[in-house]
């Protein structure tokens, strides 16, 4: 009976982390991942782990928020180091076939966006999503991700010698 | 040799902003769809359904085991109280050589029967080790 309970404050609780913050997850995760599925995929992994481990999930509104972010970023850097194992081979490939595409200036503004934050290591990315693009400041940055502040203006550091390399490379081809 | 020119960080940000992956070539914020987000929730809400609560299969577990060794604990407690014996690995050298000793001056005595000793490590990673009393009669 307690434990019946406890599933249904768990379900509710879990439709409350849901609501406020699937929105948010699924931006963070459209801009650290290649694509909208996958960035579907990993809010719904995101919750499922969640909804695994409720009793992890601090009960503080900045700390459920954290404990969320901090699961979406751990689960894209696994995904990429997946990715690099079965895909080092295909690398070639897929830069050729990425020229061949729209030359709509948007969506290649977009793609070299992407591919620029897409070679940068999972952490730092992360790091460069949250402060460059979402705004948050480097402080809010550190509570998210768990890391320093130092760590945040590290990371922004190198990652901005790091994209300008990799936007002056992609803007050349 | 043609040095390339580094880009600012304004223009990073720029760039970075102009070709935010998050937003679509319309201009508009990408977002999950309503049938999306419908189905994703009710996923979630199914796993945390079917999932059993840890917590409470985990103080089953560790109640069943505490038990069991307050049960051994008193049978050991009723038997006797430790004794150290010649074979005991707690015992240091200049105990076991003060036992030798002793040993050598009372030869004529009856010699003890030497205690005997359980050793094992509990799942924690405790090393109990019970030494059983040898004078002890049911």
């Amino acid at each position: 009976m307690a434990s019946a309970a406890g599933r249904q404050d768990t379900g509710e609780r879990l439709a409350d982390l849901f609501d406020a913050y699937h929105p948010r997850l699924f931006r963070l995760g459209r801009r650290l991942a290649g694509s909208s599925e996958e960035a579907r995929d990993l809010v719904q992994e995101t919750f499922l782990r969640a909804a695994g481990r409720p009793g992890s999930i601090p009960r503080n509104p900045p700390g459920d928020e954290a404990w969320l972010v901090r699961v979406l970023v751990n689960l894209v850097r696994d995904r990429r180091r997946r990715a690099q194992v079965r895909d080092r081979g295909r690398a070639v490939l897929l830069r050729e076939r990425s020229g061949q595409a729209s030359h709509e200036e948007a969506a290649l503004a977009k793609r070299t966006v992407q591919k620029a934050l897409a070679r940068l290591p999972a952490r730092r990315r992360a790091v460069v999503v949250l402060h460059e693009l979402e705004g948050e400041p480097p402080a809010r940055v550190a509570a998210l991700l768990g890391i320093s502040r130092v760590t945040v203006r590290w990371h922004l550091a190198v990652a901005r010698k790091e994209l300008a390399a990799i936007l002056t490379e992609e803007v050349e081809r | 040799m043609k040095r390339k020119q580094a880009l600012d960080t304004g223009t990073i940000r720029e760039i970075l902003r102009r070709g935010d992956p998050a937003i679509d070539p319309g201009g508009a914020e990408e977002a999950l769809t309503p049938e999306e987000v419908a189905g994703i929730r009710r996923r979630v809400l199914q796993a945390a359904e079917e999932i059993e609560p840890f917590p409470f299969r985990m103080r089953l577990a560790a109640a069943g085991l505490l038990a069991g060794m307050v049960l051994i604990a008193g049978l050991v407690l009723r038997i006797g109280g430790p004794a150290v014996h010649e074979g005991d690995p707690a015992q240091t050298r200049i105990e076991r050589a003060a036992t030798e000793r002793g040993r050598s001056t009372n030869a004529g005595a009856p010699t003890p029967r030497p205690a005997r000793t359980i050793h094992f490590v509990t799942a924690g990673g405790t090393r109990v080790i019970w030494s059983l009393d040898p004078a002890f009669d049911v």
